[in-house]
């Protein structure tokens, strides 16, 4: 379902020089399957989880999603693949202020397709339902807690019905038995609904219940010991 | 989710900006198209004021003057015609109609015009019907009878059959100077013309002038007989204050008004003129305002400007959001322009509401005050205003939108 070859993603600097903040040489997940992907802070996970997205583009290297290859999509079909494919789960929930719950998960159904109205609002209602917050329909982002907001996040994340959820961090900001729920019910739900989930964390403990753990320094084997090609502190730590 | 409905919450959870951005543009539209619909419906209220009256002549003097005086019943009386000259004027050959007046006194503020009944058939054009017309009583037909205008009898409460007591001068006083031995007697109440005309007390000529002879005896009686009421005083007594000549012919009127103004003794008039004139110095204040209207347009376009532009650093989040969730760059790039749309749409209804109501709410003023009616109709210029305004700021929201458009969305997706 995904393979990712000889990726690499680096920033330009001033002088010609360039910062290479990650590099994989293969990586693979097959439909449905649940990994998590570990690392310590600043190792790259998030940009490796915006390049599968398409919010960032690769500086070399291929992606190939569903049998697509994400680089030879343009823009706007790469904007209408992510709305139809993918679904994210953030750190820090990134649900959008001032919208209530169930709109907030109905504007990640308002891209790319028409959706009815009345079917987009039960599919929100029964998602948010799924994850608990069936009581909590109407209330506004910041009147939620923080578990309660990644739970909103989770719910967007699945209304499309995704092949791939992808999850950056997604119990980074909560405490330990809001972040053992919010776990158990991101990876239930995806199963649940078929997804597959990439999930970054440096939590190893949580980890270990997926399917699969990578280690982000294993993307990159053969070359994590040239120092050469990472002149930044970031990727000496991959 | 419809973009409409996502611009409108962005909107919405800005609020507080959103409302002083609407109010600014909504004062901006309001000033100027008040400032648009009185000017020009002072000049056409004006303009109808006058209608009716053709040439004026009255002694020699300010023309402004002249005009303000008989027509608008405002500003000081010139001095009289010599009662021998209005004669001859009346009984030229080449004259169809003479309608003296006769001004110097009040009645609470309210000017008496001494008159004759032909004042009553005067027609702003030919196929006009009358343009007084009596809502009550009958016209005068002796002395000490008044028809009163309908401003005058709302606000004195005098009605058909009651007296009232006129006073020297053309203002009231604080100890006016009253012709109490003649009473006047209401005889008549016209309908409302909408027109400085409401303010006036109609009565006959003669009846004017008796009562300041009485009061010249009464006079020169106390002062033991220094003085006799000679002929001469009673001749410059009967003297007219202003004259509406209304020639036989086209060539008669342009004939009389040179041989009047060649003369010495008098000056004749045409009130359109006159207002010409006054509009042309009108002109360059009304000009004035209306730059401090474009100035308050412009501000309020930089107002949202700089709203649109300073949301745009909170917008970011949002908009790597709506990108992560599957959002195109043009999506985001409609919503902004949405908002700035909503923002421009009701500041624009609201200032051309609001426009219309002041301007409404002065024209009641104005009609309080100086009796002269502006007409507030529905001006295709206001709307054209208000459409251009809207444009701009929706353009505007273009410098926003392109900066949403052209967010990096993972450097906001991670930020707090």
């Amino acid at each position: 379902m995904l393979l990712i070859e000889e990726l690499v993603k680096s920033y330009p600097m001033k002088g010609g020089q360039a910062v290479k903040v990650l590099e994989a040489e293969r990586f693979e997940m097959k439909p449905g399957e649940k990994v998590a992907i570990v690392g310590p802070s600043g190792s790259g996970k998030s940009t490796l989880l915006h390049l599968i997205s398409g919010v960032l583009r690769p500086t070399s290297g291929s992606i190939q999603l569903l049998g697509h290859e994400l680089g030879a999509l343009s823009e706007a079909e790469l904007d209408r693949f992510r709305a139809k494919h993918i679904g994210y789960v953030f750190q820090s929930f990134n649900l959008l202020p001032g919208f209530s719950a169930l709109e907030n998960v109905q504007a990640a159904m308002g891209f790319g397709r028409k959706i009815p109205a009345r079917e987009r609002k039960a599919r929100a209602a029964e998602l948010l339902g799924r994850v608990g917050l069936g009581h909590r329909l109407n209330h506004r982002s910041h009147q939620l807690s923080q578990g309660e907001q990644q739970r909103v996040s989770i719910a967007r994340a699945l209304a499309n019905r995704p092949a791939i959820v992808l999850a950056d961090e997604p119990t980074a900001s909560l405490d330990g038995a809001n972040a053992r729920q919010v776990y158990e019910l991101l990876a239930e739900a995806c199963g649940s609904e078929g997804a597959a989930l990439l999930l970054s964390t440096h939590d190893m403990e949580l980890a270990k219940r997926l399917d699969r753990v990578v280690p982000i320094r294993k993307l990159a084997p053969g070359r994590r010991e040239d120092s050469a090609a990472y002149p930044h502190s970031l990727a000496q730590s991959v | 989710m419809p973009l409409t409905r996502i611009a409108w919450r962005n909107l919405f959870n800005r609020r507080v900006q959103t409302l002083i951005t609407i109010g600014v543009v909504a004062v901006g539209i309001a000033v100027t198209i008040a400032i648009l619909l009185l000017s020009s419906g002072i000049k056409q209220g004006i303009v109808r004021a006058s209608e009716p009256y053709g040439m004026l002549v009255g002694s020699k003097g300010s023309q402004a003057q002249l005009v303000f005086n008989t027509i608008f019943l405002m500003d000081n009386p010139l001095s009289n015609l010599e009662p021998d000259y209005y004669e001859a004027l009346a009984e030229d050959e080449r004259v169809s109609l003479a309608v003296p007046f006769a001004l110097g006194d009040n009645y609470e503020g309210y000017r008496l015009v001494g008159t004759e009944p032909s004042f009553f058939e005067l027609r702003a054009r030919p196929a006009d019907p009358a343009y007084f017309r009596l809502a009550s009583g009958r016209l005068f037909e002796q002395p000490f009878e008044a028809v009163i205008g309908a401003k005058v009898a709302r606000e004195t409460g005098l009605k058909p059959g009651d007296e009232f007591v006129s006073a020297h001068g053309v203002t009231e006083s604080l100890e006016p100077e009253q012709h109490k031995k003649h009473p006047y007697t209401v005889v008549g109440v016209l309908e409302s013309t909408r027109a400085p005309s409401d303010q006036g007390i109609y009565v006959n000529m003669e009846s004017y002038w008796l009562g300041h002879e009485h009061e010249e005896e009464a006079g020169t009686a106390a002062d033991a007989g220094e003085h006799d009421t000679s002929e001469e005083t009673r001749a410059e007594e009967r003297g007219v204050t202003a004259a509406l000549i209304k020639p036989k012919s086209y060539a008669d009127l342009m004939t009389m008004y040179q041989e009047i103004n060649q003369g010495k003794d008098a000056q004749a008039v045409f009130p359109g003129q006159t207002l010409a004139k006054i509009f042309d110095m009108m002109g360059s204040g009304e000009q004035i305002l209306r730059y401090v209207a474009y100035v308050v347009l412009g501000m309020a376009g930089l107002t949202v400007i700089l709203a649109l532009y300073g949301a745009t650093v909170e917008r970011r989040k949002t908009v790597a959001i709506l990108r992560a969730i599957g959002a195109g760059r043009a999506e985001v790039l409609t919503i902004v322009l949405l908002e700035s749309a909503f923002v421009m749409l009701i500041g624009c209804a609201a200032g051309y509401a609001a426009g219309y109501g002041l301007a409404w709410l002065l024209t009641g003023y104005l009609g309080e005050h100086v009796s002269i009616a502006v007409p507030i109709g529905f001006d295709s210029q206001t709307l054209a205003i208000a459409g251009y305004v809207g444009l701009a700021g929706v353009a505007a929201g273009l410098l926003p939108a392109l900066s949403a458009y052209r967010t990096e969305t993972a450097r906001y997706l991670n930020s707090a």
